[in-house]
């Protein structure tokens, strides 16, 4: 069996009719993360919506660790692990956080309980606010939720689109810093975002999409974060040559 | 003066406590798809005639034919309707849940005409009347006289409430029903069937018209055009109370009844009829959203 989490192979895929994604070639081994940069339109939550099983694929394959789910619904796929925490965040507005927890997870009670508790513990901001609405909560307390409720069932494989959109300076810091630590526990982390040099942190590999095609493809460490801004403004790559 | 008065106020809401259950039901289809079932009031009445043909199979024994009591009936009419409304979802929203509402719309209303046609070919337009929840009869409390089947219907109308109340809030079946019904793709995003919470959605509306057809048969009698004038009281009461609002939907709908009925003894039952339309016309130039309304995202 490949030890690669994720491979995504000449991944095509339409939304609405409109190609958003076109031959996508992405693998994240084990304990990897990944931050996928671009402008406004050029893919990324195309591609998240894609390995979810929301935007339809033309062609092309996605396995995760050996089994391909490219043909599976989004319900198999979440079963099968994946956690998704969508742009905008996607609460569900009438159901409290213990709610949105409660619902999310599959097992036993007194093992959805135990878990709960585990992410009341890291994100003690949820526990205060525990009884309350989803629509109530503040940008930052959504946001948190969101990631709890992708991270609720402890996924092979997490899906963060866009999480510090939105927010203010220091709630970016704790919301990079609670999927840092998402990340430290041995998740593998696929990360749309468009702010770069926060998010640059997370992500062992960086991958640059313009109008649904990568650009470019590489370690974190191996480019700036000037580099990544000029590719995202002019959706191309050239080299710097020193 | 005061016992009439009581009496009155316990009539409506008897009345009220049965459009409840309409409008609970009529409002849980609303948050699960978006469109409205024009059916709700016909399965009203099916219920009615369900409960009457129960009534006339299940007799005591042959030498007693005494008609089996509503309260027996009950869980019967439950099921049976549950049943419908799981295949009414298959035959009437399933086929057509990408298309706009305003299919869902005009497939509710062919199935309720359907439903209201065939039990009219089966029973005649004659009023057909169910038998009481316990018994009829009175029941009298110093001067005051208080009717067994009122109390019956409050008390059975309000169990059945707490019941889907408590489904609702406290169960995990009651949380994915409106985590599906509040957004369905983020719903199916984190492993909850979609379709199946809107048929099982189904299933307990028309289960919630069926037991309020059961209800109001034997007080009101049930004929096959009922439908109409239900649904459009279950359309009030949802619009007083807030479009998918479950809480401001009860509450309106117990006022809906009260009105009606203290309107109809003190002036006209056609005038009752009249400013019921009138108040919903207000409603919706003045507050359209619904006097209990709140943002839609902070439905419960």
């Amino acid at each position: 069996m490949n030890n690669a989490t994720l491979i995504i192979s000449n991944l095509n895929a339409s939304h609405k009719r409109e190609q958003t994604i076109r031959d996508i070639e992405i693998t994240l081994k084990e304990y990897q993360s990944m931050v996928i940069f671009g402008a406004t339109g050029a893919g990324k939550t195309s591609l998240l919506r894609a390995i979810m099983g929301l935007d339809k694929i033309s062609s092309g394959t996605i396995q995760l660790n050996g089994q391909n789910f490219h043909t599976m619904s989004t319900r198999q796929r979440a079963h099968l692990g994946i956690g998704y925490c969508p742009e905008g965040r996607r609460l569900f507005p009438g159901l409290t956080v213990w709610e949105t927890l409660a619902v999310t997870f599959n097992g036993k009670k007194a093992e959805r309980d135990r878990r709960i508790d585990e992410i009341f513990h890291l994100l003690p901001a949820l526990k205060i606010k525990k009884g309350d609405r989803a629509w109530s909560l503040s940008g930052g307390q959504q946001q948190m939720l969101a990631i709890a409720r992708a991270t609720i069932n402890n996924p092979k494989l997490i899906l963060l689109d866009e999480p510090t959109l939105g927010l203010s300076p220091i709630m970016i810091d704790e919301i990079l810093e609670i999927i840092g630590s998402i990340k430290d526990n041995g998740a593998t982390i696929l990360m749309a975002e468009q702010k770069i040099e926060p998010s640059l942190s997370i992500g062992d590999l960086v991958v640059v999409l313009s109008r649904g095609e990568i650009i470019y493809k590489g370690l974190s460490d191996d480019i700036d974060p000037d580099q990544i801004a000029s590719m995202v403004m002019t959706g191309s790559f050239e080299p710097i040559h020193n | 003066m005061l016992d009439i008065s009581l009496q009155i106020i316990l009539n409506g809401i008897s009345l009220g406590c049965a459009y409840a259950l309409i409008t609970l039901g009529f409002v849980l289809v609303i948050n699960a798809i978006g469109a409205v079932n024009f059916a709700q009031g016909d399965f009203v009445m099916a219920g009615g005639f369900l409960t009457v043909v129960l009534a006339e199979f299940m007799v005591a024994d042959n030498f007693n034919p005494i008609r089996a009591s509503g309260v027996i009936i009950l869980p019967l009419v439950l099921i049976s309707m549950a049943c419908f409304g799981f295949l009414f979802s298959m035959i009437a929203y399933k086929p057509l849940k990408n298309r706009p509402p305003v299919t869902v719309f005009i497939s509710t209303i062919a199935m309720g005409l359907i439903i209201q046609h065939s039990i009219n070919a089966g029973f005649g337009p004659e009023p057909q009347i169910g038998p009481a929840l316990i018994s009829s009869g009175t029941i009298t409390i110093g001067t005051l006289t208080i009717s067994k089947q009122q109390i019956s219907i409050i008390l059975s109308a309000s169990f059945l409430i707490l019941c889907v109340g408590f489904l609702m809030n406290k169960t995990q079946l009651g949380r994915k029903l409106r985590a599906a019904s509040q957004d369905s793709e983020m719903a199916e995003s984190i492993g909850i069937n979609g379709p199946q919470c809107i048929s099982i959605t189904f299933s307990l509306a028309i289960a919630l018209a069926g037991a309020a057809g059961l209800l109001l048969s034997n007080q009101f009698f049930v004929t096959t055009s009922d439908g109409g004038l239900y649904m459009l009281k279950a359309y009030i009461a949802v619009t007083l109370g807030g479009w998918g609002r479950l809480d401001g939907a009860v509450i309106a709908a117990l006022a809906v009844g009260l009105f009606e009925v203290i309107m109809a003894t003190l002036v006209s039952y056609v005038v009752a009829e009249a400013l019921l339309f009138a108040a919903l016309l207000l409603v919706l130039l003045f507050r359209p959203s619904g006097l209990f309304a709140e943002a839609i995202q902070r439905r419960t």
